[in-house]
């Protein structure tokens, strides 16, 4: 026996109110992350998933267990996706509302279910293949996920960004049979070079809270754990930086820093002891803390190792400061353990949690005092992965440019002499129509051959080109666009 | 062939969109659709339905032979057409004929798939 009629109405609506959460949710994914959309994008699939399964709309069913997997797979590219992986999200999410409307217990007529799935397939295949074979578990895979196989060092990056540049310009001005080639040839740049974004937050960091937990019990020790980590948008590099610093810190503060129940009665403490872990943006970047109210770092013993392991001699390592001391402990080999135990002592961890955060462009310091406690503070500078800037369409480019926020766009005012032929300049082509638009900057101006008005938007970085560089590689939605250096030009 | 006075052609950009009545009638596509002109094809496209619907056309030729490139926003246009000729009664919906380049890797994935929407309306030549 069928539904009650009511209630497949009642589910059409519901579901195509989802279908529009979805997809908005999604269209703002692609222009900057947050907390917000991610959950309602997930929910709101998931959800939707349940809901068709219930009422026996199997066919929504699959491509919402479809679509969950593309989300997963953006997922983990920081929602850093191209233009044909866009419209499969925006297909399905259509072919969705198409079957959301027909009559349940109707025949399917020309919609080809199987065909469409296995374009989605396809898709998955070809963006993710590793993500795309993976069992799923109903864990959410952490929101982006460095591929450290084709990732190249940031060293590299930067002498490469201009060379993306330019394979960005010529595969965006090519056509036909030649703009395929060239598209492969700047996606693969842009996958080992390009910014990829990521949410550091509770979502990417909590396995460490039930980690410190766990550890805690497993050393007989009490252990509250305050958890407030922030949320913020950054890149995947950060995140990993944050991550690997958050798991030592937490292991040492546990393993060195809480004393056992009996040793904090005798330090007159409660027997539970803390550990918090904050963090959140601030001017100088994402700055975490990991504190705890354990004994403190015991400062003679980490000089006595200090001359034991030959890193400096007893007259040198009285005459170091504490700032001092904690940079010998963050050294290569550094442990005031004698034996390595199953927790920490091999000297491995502080070392590589500092060369993440230093090779950023971030710092590690630590304050103590005695008997009250240790407070590990990371700083890392993040960069700006979302601009305000004004689309620009130029006379004779067929790839939209930005002007950077830093510019105003002057309206009025009199003609200006000379226009910039941003086709001519870069070689593409000739502008044979358009009016020119100024911008200014301080003293500066220029003005640009254009086919309409420049609009005010924002827009994501893809490539980070040194200021050398003709300009920068953003994205308006999923759009690609050039983000101009006027003054390279 | 003229134009209908009621379908104007959209010539934004690098983009053109331009309706050639006919048996059958043709829309021909060329340059670059993104989000800027989504909103100009979604307009034209409804406009060329309601002509197709009053005339009880038969088919539509949707030449895509030289549009190079075309995003979620516009291609959207496109779903949305579909879904307007799902709502006539069957025997009044007409047909899509696409005419493809098939040295444009995106025309290839994105038709294929838009064809699983009505396979019984829609061809595809390349």
């Amino acid at each position: 026996m069928g539904l009650p009629e009511e209630l497949v109405v009642q589910f059409r609506g519901v579901a195509l109110a989802r279908l529009e959460r979805i997809e908005s949710s999604w269209a703002q994914m692609l222009v900057a992350l947050s907390e917000e959309s991610s959950s309602i994008l997930h929910r709101e699939i998931h959800t939707l998933k349940g809901e068709s399964r219930v009422l026996g709309f199997t066919d929504v069913n699959l491509v919402c267990h479809k679509l969950e997997d593309l989300v997963e797979v953006a997922r983990a590219r920081g929602y850093a996706v191209d233009e044909d992986f866009d419209l499969t999200v925006n297909m399905a999410l259509r072919f969705m509302g198409m079957l959301v409307r027909k009559r349940v217990g109707s025949q399917l007529g020309g919609i080809d279910l199987p065909g469409f799935i296995r374009q989605i397939d396809q898709i998955l295949t070809e963006a993710r293949p590793e993500l795309a074979a993976r069992t799923r578990t109903g864990n959410m895979l952490p929101l982006s996920k460095p591929s450290a196989s084709t990732r190249v060092p940031s060293i590299l990056r930067e002498r490469l960004a201009p060379i993306a540049v330019d394979a960005f310009i010529e595969y965006a001005s090519a056509k036909g049979n030649r703009r395929n080639r060239l598209r492969a040839a700047w996606h693969g740049l842009r996958e080992m070079i390009g910014l990829q974004r990521a949410l550091v937050g509770a979502g990417q960091l909590t396995k460490h809270k039930s980690g410190a937990l766990s550890l805690a019990r497993e050393l007989g020790k009490q252990l509250e754990v305050v958890f407030e980590p922030g949320t913020a948008e950054v890149t995947t590099e950060v995140l990993a930086a944050i991550d690997v610093a958050v798991l030592h810190l937490v292991r040492n503060a546990v393993d060195h820093g809480i004393e056992s129940p009996a040793g904090r009665e005798i330090a007159g403490k409660p027997g539970l002891g803390k550990v918090r872990i904050r963090g959140g943006m601030r001017d100088e970047g994402f700055v975490l803390t990991v504190s705890d109210d354990g004994r403190g770092i015991q400062f003679d013993r980490v000089r006595t190792r200090a001359v034991e392991l030959g890193m400096v001699t007893r007259a040198a390592a009285d005459t170091l400061d504490r700032d001092r001391l904690v940079d010998l402990m963050c050294q290569s080999g550094f442990s005031t353990r004698t034996e390595a135990n199953e927790v920490s002592g091999r000297g491995v961890g502080l070392d590589a949690v500092r060369a993440g955060i230093v090779e950023l462009g971030g710092t590690l310091t630590a304050k103590s005092a005695d008997g009250e406690g240790t407070t590990w503070t990371i700083t890392i500078p993040v960069p700006q992965l979302t601009v305000h800037g004004y689309v620009v369409r130029a006379s004779g480019v067929p790839f939209p440019l930005v002007i950077d926020g830093s510019w105003k766009a002057i309206t009025g005012g009199p003609a200006p002499a000379t226009a910039l032929d941003v086709a001519s300049s870069l070689g593409i082509g000739t502008a044979s129509t358009g009016s020119p638009f100024r911008f200014s900057r301080g003293t500066q101006e220029f003005a640009l051959l254009c086919e309409r008005p420049p609009t005010p938007g924002q827009v994501r970085r893809l490539i980070a080109a040194p200021a050398s560089a003709l300009g920068e590689i953003v994205a308006i939605d999923s759009i690609e666009a050039l983000m101009l250096r006027p003054d390279r030009i | 062939m003229a134009e209908p006075a009621d379908v104007p052609s959209i010539r934004e950009l690098d983009f053109e969109a331009e309706v050639h009545t006919g048996d059958p009638t043709e829309l021909r596509l060329a340059g670059s659709a993104d989000i800027v002109i989504a909103d100009s094809l979604e307009a034209l496209v409804g406009k060329l339905h309601e002509a197709l619907e009053a005339s009880n056309a038969r088919e539509i030729v949707i030449d895509m032979r030289n549009l190079e490139f075309m995003n979620a926003s516009a291609f959207n246009a496109l779903v949305s057409w579909l879904g307007l000729v799902h709502e006539m009664p069957p025997e009044r919906r007409y047909q899509f004929r696409f005419r493809s380049n098939p040295d444009i890797l995106w025309q290839r994935r994105s038709l294929r798939t838009l064809s699983c929407f009505a396979t019984d309306l829609i061809t595809v030549e390349s």
